[in-house]
């Protein structure tokens, strides 16, 4: 099978508009998360959020276009700019033709949803935007980036929940690995704060009311974010051969199922996912120094991740840094992935681990190394992000630093 | 038993699938061994039923007993008809 390596990422999230602007953000530790805005008059009891912060549409796009383009394809499209512009890539004719576009997300076209529901069911109109299937369809991210930049290869959208992302960045590796084409861009995106959507996550009974503490003694649970991550993933030839910058290699993935529960997590599903991910990376155990978790901040996340990396790691479990950027830039649910994609790079590159925020005290259930509240500096030969999402669904990155 | 005593004990039963005849005031719900989902699930028919909003309690769940759930409604009802 080929090495796979990434050679660009984007991103647009709630620490910032850039890969560059989140990863700093996450370095040092700063909140994305504060007061809901913007969904007013509808009684919400939600009251904080990680919302996107000066995302400006008519920056990235003119007027005509974006009536084409619901939130989440408009930040999947930013992102994957992002991306080609770190990679350097162009794309021949023929080069377009083995590059693949596999975007994650778990809803979709919530925003374009909320609309159409407004019209027909709160305002008794009858007529829906014409353009409205176009924004809403979960693929309109992929499809919109093949668009824009003129990749012909496979397109197709992955959704998965919260792991939405993982899994599809997994399925681009297993492209490149198997030769099915030689560059793709992958990722995540999800524009979910809706009145809709909040209402939804809110009859759950899962969402925090004051912030997300992972791991914390004293976590009430998540809160949502919203955003894109795209990277440009190439076979390790194909970079080498134009010169590229590497910035991690892609060195395998882990999915399983926990055939258990739609909600509850299952920390055997989880740990599956990790030692698969281990295995196909060629990595043991004690190669990997950081942990990207799916820390929700939910009571039964937390606690079951970490018997899950307990059970994965055994003695060596207490020498990982384990932290949940989901502190910072919220549940971005079918970009979770990607926006932790980001932050894993950032671990290896950097040799600094970013710090899970809001912490108060330790929780007896969730004894690692959670990197409370500071980054932490320390190298990073190897790293694991994992995603764990509803439905019982589970898929783990494995990622090595590239000299 | 008070008739919103009455609609809650049906609204558990239902919700959870277990006989009536189980419930008890100083039940919780976890003795009842209602699944935390159904849990979600009878806070939601009870707010639809009642048209009330229950408000999030970290122990719901756990230490919650029927009763508090029994009362806490009523009182809920009742402030609303003071409100009204």
């Amino acid at each position: 099978m080929r090495r796979v390596v990434i050679t660009g990422m984007g991103c647009v999230s709630p620490l910032g508009l850039s890969a560059e602007d989140t990863w700093t953000a996450m370095r040092e530790g700063r909140p994305g998360i504060a007061a809901l805005t913007g969904l007013d008059g509808h009684g919400l009891r939600t009251a904080v959020a990680a919302q996107l912060k000066g995302f400006v549409p008519t920056a990235y796009f003119d007027e005509k276009r974006l009536v084409m383009l619901d939130p989440v394809s408009q930040y999947a499209l930013v992102a994957a700019r992002q991306a080609v512009a770190q990679a350097g890539l162009s794309f021949s004719e023929e080069g377009a033709e083995r590059t693949a576009v596999i975007i994650g997300t778990g809803i979709g076209g919530a925003t374009s949803q909320d609309q159409i529901a407004q019209r027909l069911y709160g305002e008794r109109n009858p007529r829906v935007h014409p353009m409205a299937i176009v924004r809403v369809m979960p693929n309109a991210p992929a499809s919109q980036v093949s668009l824009e930049l003129g990749l012909r290869g496979p397109v197709f959208a992955v959704a998965s929940a919260c792991a939405s992302s993982n899994h599809a960045v997994a399925q681009a590796l297993m492209m490149l690995q198997t030769g099915a084409a030689d560059v793709a861009l992958t990722g995540g995106a999800e524009a979910c704060i809706t009145v809709g959507t909040v209402k939804a996550w809110e009859a759950m009974r899962v969402m925090a009311d004051d912030t997300c503490r992972p791991f914390s003694k004293g976590r009430k649970g998540l809160v949502l974010g919203e955003g894109a991550g795209v990277f440009v993933l190439e076979a390790l030839e194909h970079a080498q051969a134009r010169g590229a910058v590497i910035l991690a290699e892609l060195a395998g993935a882990g999915m399983t199922a926990d055939a258990a529960d739609i909600v509850m997590p299952d920390a055997s599903g989880a740990a599956r996912a990790m030692r698969l991910a281990l295995q196909q990376a060629g990595l043991s155990a004690s190669d990997v120094h950081y942990i990207n978790a799916h820390g929700t901040g939910t009571q039964a996340n937390d606690s079951t991740e970490t018997r899950a990396i307990r059970a994965v790691f055994g003695e060596h479990a207490d020498d990982l840094a384990v932290s949940s950027t989901k502190s910072m830039h919220g549940h971005a649910l079918g970009a979770g992935g990607a926006l932790e994609l980001v932050a894993t790079i950032g671990a290896l590159r950097d040799g600094i681990v970013p710090p899970t925020i809001n912490y108060l005290q330790a929780d007896p259930a969730c004894d690692l190394n959670v990197v409370p509240n500071v980054a932490q500096e320390r190298r990073v030969n190897a790293a694991l992000s994992n995603s764990f999402a509803f439905g019982g669904l589970n898929a783990v990155l494995a990622l090595r630093r590239w000299i | 038993m008070s008739s919103t005593q009455e609609i809650i004990y049906d609204i558990i039963a239902k919700t959870c699938s277990i006989d009536r005849s189980q419930i008890t005031p100083e039940s919780t719900l976890k003795d009842l061994d209602v699944h935390s989902l159904d849990a979600v699930q009878v806070l939601f028919e009870i707010e639809d039923r009642f048209d009330v909003s229950v408000p999030d309690r970290e122990d719901q769940y756990s230490a919650g007993t029927v009763r508090d759930l029994v009362d806490g409604v009523e009182l809920l009802l009742a402030a609303k008809t003071t409100a009204a």
